[in-house]
This record gives structure tokens, sequence and C-alpha cells, in this order.
């Protein structure tokens, strides 16, 4: 007779609870390991290759894991075309590895052909945001799944904006029915560096719009003599992002958590001390609202 | 009021071009200044760019040092910009880039290198296949043997040098105590491979190399087998042919229509 019940692991849906960004560094770990975490994040681009060592790692990880699916480069807001055979890259690696959730960035990165590879930030204008909306159709219909779409960091902003950062991503995922994708760091960075109320864009946001939310640690990098705070995924999560993440569990309920880190990174099990923390606010912080 | 294309075409060529004017009409200025919250993506475009080229070749990184390498890959992303959101391509032009740089000078050995390198970047990457069975080859008339064709395995390449780039590429791995290597000690003709999650480098004779190669390219059977016994008279096509379906170098034959 077996000692113990079998646990229950279930691969249907994801779990509000945190999980952690996966990089090649921690296959290993993690498979040796299992760490009690809820799931696992990794960089869809890093798994468009059909058959290299992180397949192989990726697919044993996923028998005992959900998984999602986090795109980079897709270039969402670009105005050059969207590129075919990345979003057939996509859907092939979304038919392969099953992942319960898929998201990307409301950014962009090419133009005229030359890539930065990089989370470059829109203007926010109308035309920026009829634009977007039409793309995430097209991208949505191509890889025959809904993208959650993720705010990112900045560092600079437009003259030509008409409207702010949080009422343009509220306007899109109104517009688009897109579910957002909220990553807290990114909020206090962009609040750093552009002086605005991080607490002001959380509470903008339509309440059953978040479906999965971001924690991450960042930098500070001194310009001219001033701070300027770098998006580097480097670092704990200071507390200030813990208390916007608090903030947003209590406006949007507790929904699937991940914990990015990519560089610099640490062993699994700071990574998975991070996730527990994250479990440990968002229940203390459920308990508070109920 | 700029369109959302002009103000992205001209955000993309100030950053590649180092030329702030382009579009700090358009940036909110503030403290730090716009220039400087500009150099924080111009940073970020350069130092990833060298990163992900450093990763594809770290063997040429270390030969020629970090410095000399970061150098070379910023005049490289100027006449071979990333394309693509995925940036494993990104170093498909190199080895052909270093060749242009070097020519036939003292480091003519290192864009062979370089090859060696790419090639393992691409078979690591490419689908798995199933190998054609030598008994595959029964099914074929034998009157009928000059007009087959072959298509590669995706997960092989082949790399040819005049220099011993097996040993260059192994002798400069992280692990691998210090060598004198002689450049004048030999070429190498390789196929590299990779079968389930082994890369592997295969070791063929001039002969075989050229037979390989041609049939890579398509070439029937018949032209490929006379253009390699041109190399070697001793070709032996029964041999040659065996060893590269048993090394797993095709994933389909069939007649030339």
């Amino acid at each position: 007779m077996f000692q113990h019940a079998p646990s229950v692991t279930d691969l249907r849906s994801m779990p509000a609870r945190a999980g952690i960004g996966l990089r090649a560094e921690h296959h290993a770990a993690v498979l040796t390991a299992q760490p009690d975490v809820g799931w696992f994040e990794v960089h869809s681009e890093n798994h468009f290759a059909p058959a290299d060592a992180a397949h192989f790692a990726l697919d044993a990880i996923r028998a005992n894991y959900p998984i999602s699916l986090h795109g980079v480069g897709l270039s969402l807001g670009a105005t050059d075309p969207l590129d075919s055979a990345h979003l057939a890259r996509l859907r092939h690696a979304i038919g392969r590895y099953q992942p319960l959730l898929v998201s990307e960035h409301m950014c962009w990165g090419i133009a005229g052909g030359r890539h930065t590879n990089d989370l470059l930030p829109l203007p926010y204008t109308r035309e920026a945001l009829r634009h977007l909306v039409s793309r995430l159709g097209e991208a949505q219909e191509a890889i025959g799944r809904a993208l959650l779409v993720e705010n990112v960091s900045s560092y600079v902003t437009f003259h030509d904006s008409q409207m702010t950062e949080w009422d343009f991503l509220a306007a899109l995922a109104r517009e688009s029915g897109c579910g957002i994708l909220l990553d807290v760091n990114n909020i206090y960075v962009s609040a750093r560096n552009h002086a605005f109320d991080a607490l002001e864009y959380i509470n903008a946001l339509p309440r059953n719009s978040v479906e999965e939310i971001h924690v991450a640690g960042h930098s500070t990098r001194m310009l001219e003599g001033h701070e300027l705070l770098i998006d580097t995924h480097n670092a704990r999560v200071c507390d200030d992002v813990w208390a916007l993440y608090a903030a947003a569990v209590a406006r949007f309920g507790r929904a699937p958590t991940l914990v990015e880190w990519d560089t610099d990174l640490p062993g699994l099990e700071v990574l998975v001390d991070e996730a527990h923390r994250a479990d440990r606010i968002a229940g203390e912080t459920n308990a508070l609202a109920a | 009021m700029l369109s959302l294309r002009d103000l992205q075409l001209r955000f993309i060529a100030a950053l590649y071009e180092h030329n702030d004017a382009i579009v700090s009409a358009q940036l909110v200025d503030g403290a730090p200044t716009a220039a400087a919250r500009l150099g924080v993506y111009r940073n970020n475009l350069r130092e990833g760019f060298i990163k992900a080229l450093a990763l594809e070749f770290p063997v040429v990184e270390k030969l020629v040092g970090i410095e000399f390498f970061r150098r070379t890959a910023l005049d490289f992303q100027l006449q071979n910009p990333s394309q693509s959101g995925d940036l494993t391509h990104v170093g498909a032009p190199f080895p052909q880039y270093l060749r242009e740089l070097f020519a036939d000078g003292e480091y003519g050995w290192l864009p062979d290198v370089a090859a060696l390198e790419w090639a393992l970047q691409c078979v690591a990457i490419a689908p798995d296949s199933e190998a054609v069975p030598i008994a595959k080859l029964d099914e074929i008339p034998p009157q009928r043997y000059e007009d087959l064709v072959f298509d590669s395995a995706p997960a092989t390449r082949l790399v040819e040098s005049r220099y011993p780039i097996i040993k260059i590429w192994q002798s400069n791995q992280p692990d691998a105590p210090p060598e004198r290597v002689e450049l004048d000690s030999g070429g190498d003709h390789v196929m590299v491979r990779r079968r389930r999650e082994e890369l592997e480098f295969v070791r063929l004779s001039a002969a075989d190399f050229t037979f390989a190669r041609m049939l890579a390219r398509r070439t029937p059977l018949g032209l490929a087998t006379d253009a390699s016994l041109a190399i070697d008279p001793q070709f032996d096509l029964g041999r040659a042919l065996r060893s590269l379906m048993l090394a797993g170098a095709f994933a389909r034959i069939g007649l030339n229509a």
C-alpha cells in the first residue's frame, strides 16, 4: 500500500498563485528539486527551436507544471508588417507546449527592417491605439489564441501622446477585449522615471481586466546627477513594488503571479523564496479584502 | 504631429545612427535629459547585440579578445542590423563578414572557426529527422542510381577549412587546457550534426566531403560521383554513400524527375 494519498497536479488551469520565470540555467535544478511553485513562464522566442536542449528540458518540466509562453519579439505596436515567420513559430510553440497563457508587450521594436530587440514605448495617441487594436487582432488570428498584453518600463515619453499610459492600456483592454498582464515593477519604474502616481495607474484599469501579474527587481542608474530606474530583472523585488503588488491584488483579486529574474541569476531557491513571498502577500491581501 | 510610422522610423534612425537630433523634437525633456534617456535605449541596442553575438560565437570572442570582439560586433551590427524579434538568426552573416574583413591575411583561419560555430548554432536548433535506412537503396533499380537525389538532414551542416578548425575549437573551450595549435598541421572537412541532445563533429575525407556537399546541393548521384573521382581516383562510391547514410546525413532520397 502507498503511505500517502497521491498529490494532485492540475495542468488544466493556471493557479492563482506565484510561479517563476524559467531560464535555461535553472532547468536542471527544477527537474531535480521539483520546487513548490504554481507554474513556470518561459520566453516564447527561447523555445522556437524545434529540438534544442531547451526543448527537451521544457518538455520534462511541463509534465509537472502549468506553462505560460511570454513573447518579447513580436513588436505588436510596430508599423512594419507583422513578421509572419515569427507568428508561425509562435503558433508552432503553442501547439507543442500547450501553454495555459500566452502573452506579449504593449510596445514596438522594429521600423524600416531594423530591429532593436528591445521593448520600446509607444506614443499614447489615438492612432497608436487603433493600430495596436488592429495588430492584436491580426496576431491572435494568426496564432489561434488570445494574447495577454503587458505594460512595459519606459525611459522616454513623447510630446505627441494624447492620453496617459494607463488610459491607453484601459482603452486597449476595452476596445480589443484583451486581458492585461500587469507588470507592477514596470509601473513603478515608469512612475519614478516620469513622475506619475503608480496607484493612479492601477486604479484606472478595469477591475476584471487583469489576468496575470509580473513582479521583478530593477536597478537605479545615475545620469547627469539624476536617478533613472532601469528594468534590469537582476534583484529581489523591492518593498515599494511589493506594496504595489498588494494594491493590485486588492483591486483585481488574486491572479497568476510571476517572479521574473534575467540578469545575475541567483540560485533557484531565491526565486522560490520570492514566489512564496508573493503568495503570502496575496493571501494576506485577499484575507483583508474578504 | 508625426505619424506613428514616421516617429518610429526616426526613433530607430536616431539609435542606430547615433544622431539624437533625428528624434529629439519628439521627446519630452526632463532630468535626466531626453538625450540621456535615449542613451539608455542605445546602450540596450548595442549591448544586447554584442551579448547575442558572443553567445553564438564564444570561441571567436575568446580568440580575438573581448574588446576587439565588441568593436567588431558593433561594426557588424551597422551593416547587418537584427531584422527579427528572435535574435537567434543575428549571426548568420558573421562568418562571411569576418571573411571579408580578414581576407587571406594572418587571421584567415578566424572566419572558418566562425563558420564552424555558426554550423553548431544551426544544427542545435534545427528540427529532428529520421535517417534514411540503407535498405531504401534496394528499392531503387540499379540502372537509375545515377539519377538519385538526396535531401540533407536538417540538423547537419558541412564546413571545410585548410586550417585545423576542430582542434582550434576544442582547445578554446572554457574547460580546455591551454594548447598550442599548429595552423599548418592540416585542414578539416567536417559534418556537424546533432542527434537528440548530442552535437557532434564528423570528420570526412576531402573526396567524401565534396561528395556530401554536392549531394547536399541536390546534385544527382552520378555527377557527384564523377566530381569526387576527379579529386580522388580511389573514391569508393559504395563505401562513401553507406558511411554518410549511417551518419544520418540524409532525411530523404528520391529519383530526379
